[in-house]
């Protein structure tokens, strides 16, 4: 199935993208889509710490992804 | 209210909404652009958000500050985009019966927020730009 992916902050210049589409198997949970895009991108691999938000939400790691979901990358936030 | 935007706060138009005959006080927090950070100087700072989901953050922050200290108003306007030194960046304002719930829900607001509404500064500084790290959460 196809995912749309967004990226923010740092992650937009690791990427050179502010969103993306990629192909993945289906079942897929958060935790196995974070691993795939740290082997895409070993900048975001060297981070410590590797924020994944799903329609807005910050779900459990072993969260199934859906083809209509909405999968944001960024590191943490430092807004305020 | 919840507001993200790039214009400036109106400070005085966000005071008058929260106020309330029920309400006893209002306590505020204003985040303003400082000209230094970890040691080197600071000449602008512009701010990216991920609009969508920080609403959604917002809002469910401000239910759990009302919730749990029982505040009447959580108003909180955050900018985005280029700003300058000593300009404004995050606005709270807390109405409620009485100071102490009004200090501890606005706390939590400016704490929670921090943690996890997804916004992110960058500085310019003389070495040139540097996106600043947030606080860990593993």
């Amino acid at each position: 199935m196809e995912i749309n992916i967004r990226y923010f902050g740092q992650f937009r210049d690791f990427t050179g993208k502010r969103e993306e589409t990629l192909e993945v198997t289906d079942g897929l949970t958060v935790e196995a889509i974070r691993e795939h895009i740290r082997e895409i991108y070993p900048k975001i691999a060297a981070k410590e710490e590797v924020l994944v938000a799903v329609n807005g939400n910050f779900g459990p790691l072993d969260q199934v992804i859906n083809a209509c979901d909405e999968v944001a990358f960024f590191p943490p936030v430092s807004g305020g | 209210m919840i507001k993200l935007q790039q214009e400036d706060i109106d400070i005085e138009k966000v005071l008058e909404s929260v106020k309330s005959p029920s309400s006893g006080g209002v306590v505020t927090f204003l985040g303003t652009v400082r000209d230094n950070a970890k040691g080197h100087s600071v000449e602008h700072m512009s701010i990216e958000v991920y609009e969508e989901m920080a609403y959604k953050q917002l809002e469910a922050i401000k239910s759990e500050a009302q919730e749990k200290y029982g505040v009447h108003k959580v108003t909180v306007v955050h900018r985005y985009g280029d700003l300058a030194v000593g300009d404004n960046i995050v606005f709270i304002a807390v109405a409620a019966g009485h100071r102490e719930e009004a200090f501890d829900a606005c706390r939590y607001t400016i704490d929670e927020l921090k943690q996890r509404v997804p916004i992110w500064k960058k500085e310019t500084t003389p070495e040139g730009d540097v996106w600043v790290e947030g606080e860990k959460h593993e």
